[in-house]
């Protein structure tokens, strides 16, 4: 793969990454305003969808880091 | 004059010694680091709010505290108490001759202590004219989203007691 390519795919996990860790934001803010609320059966299931994005995060930079950012 | 760029002895190596393409390199990886202690620590968040709300529930043992006696309040009548500790203010209604509410006097929208006015059915936060449900504390109109926070009580032998708080904290 050409430099210029990979940087393109690069960039574009990158992005991919930024969205995910926007997502979680919004995750965290709605857990803790429905907690706040009263509501506690949403906090696990929203753990659980967190993780599950730290791990594909976790996932994407790996790949990132080993096979692209040279 | 022109620039050796790939002369690593040059003498303005002294003051620029990381090439540009290098210094972009570390930005990207520092940036990787960045998001991935952000996604990181919104785990953290999410995880200490399963870990508090444990806790409250463990903790949640709320002592019974005697309220009122029912000779004490008349039908649409209602009490200040604090509950379950003394910087918790509560608002005590008798709204039948065996219906009794209690609710956080703590406005959900931004704390002002809010008035029942039973003869009117609703609970009343004069800051924004908020409004909620005298029977349920469920937010009717205003600003306020969430329901007032509820005491449980009981009635045993004419005395009125607070046992526990619905739906989190005060």
């Amino acid at each position: 793969m050409k430099n210029t390519q990979r940087m393109v795919v690069a960039n574009a996990i990158l992005s991919v990454v930024l969205i995910i860790v926007v997502l979680q934001l919004w995750l965290l803010t709605a857990t803790m305003e429905q907690y706040l609320g009263g509501d506690t059966a949403i906090i696990v299931p929203a753990a659980v969808a967190s993780i599950g994005c730290f791990g594909l995060i976790f996932g994407l930079l790996y790949l990132y880091r080993r096979k692209l950012d040279h | 004059m022109k620039l050796n760029l790939i002369d690593e002895k040059a003498p303005w190596r002294e003051q620029f010694p990381v090439d540009l393409a290098d210094d972009e390199y570390r930005s990207r990886r520092d940036f990787t680091r960045l998001l991935g202690l952000t996604s990181l620590a919104f785990v953290v968040g999410q995880l200490w709010i399963i870990a508090r709300s444990f806790w409250h529930k463990e903790k949640d043992l709320s002592p019974r505290l005697a309220v009122s006696s029912a000779g004490e309040l008349p039908v649409g009548g209602a009490k200040v108490f604090h509950y379950p500790g003394p910087n918790d203010p509560c608002i005590l209604v008798r709204l039948t001759q065996d219906n009794w509410v209690a609710f956080g006097q703590k406005c959900t929208h931004l704390s002002c202590p809010v008035i029942p006015q039973p003869e009117q059915g609703r609970i009343f936060c004069p800051c924004h004219e908020g409004v909620f449900n005298i029977e349920t504390g469920a937010p009717v109109s205003g600003p306020p989203r969430r329901p007032l926070v509820r005491m449980t009580l009981k009635v045993i032998d004419g005395q009125v007691y607070a046992t526990g708080v619905e739906g989190g904290e005060v």
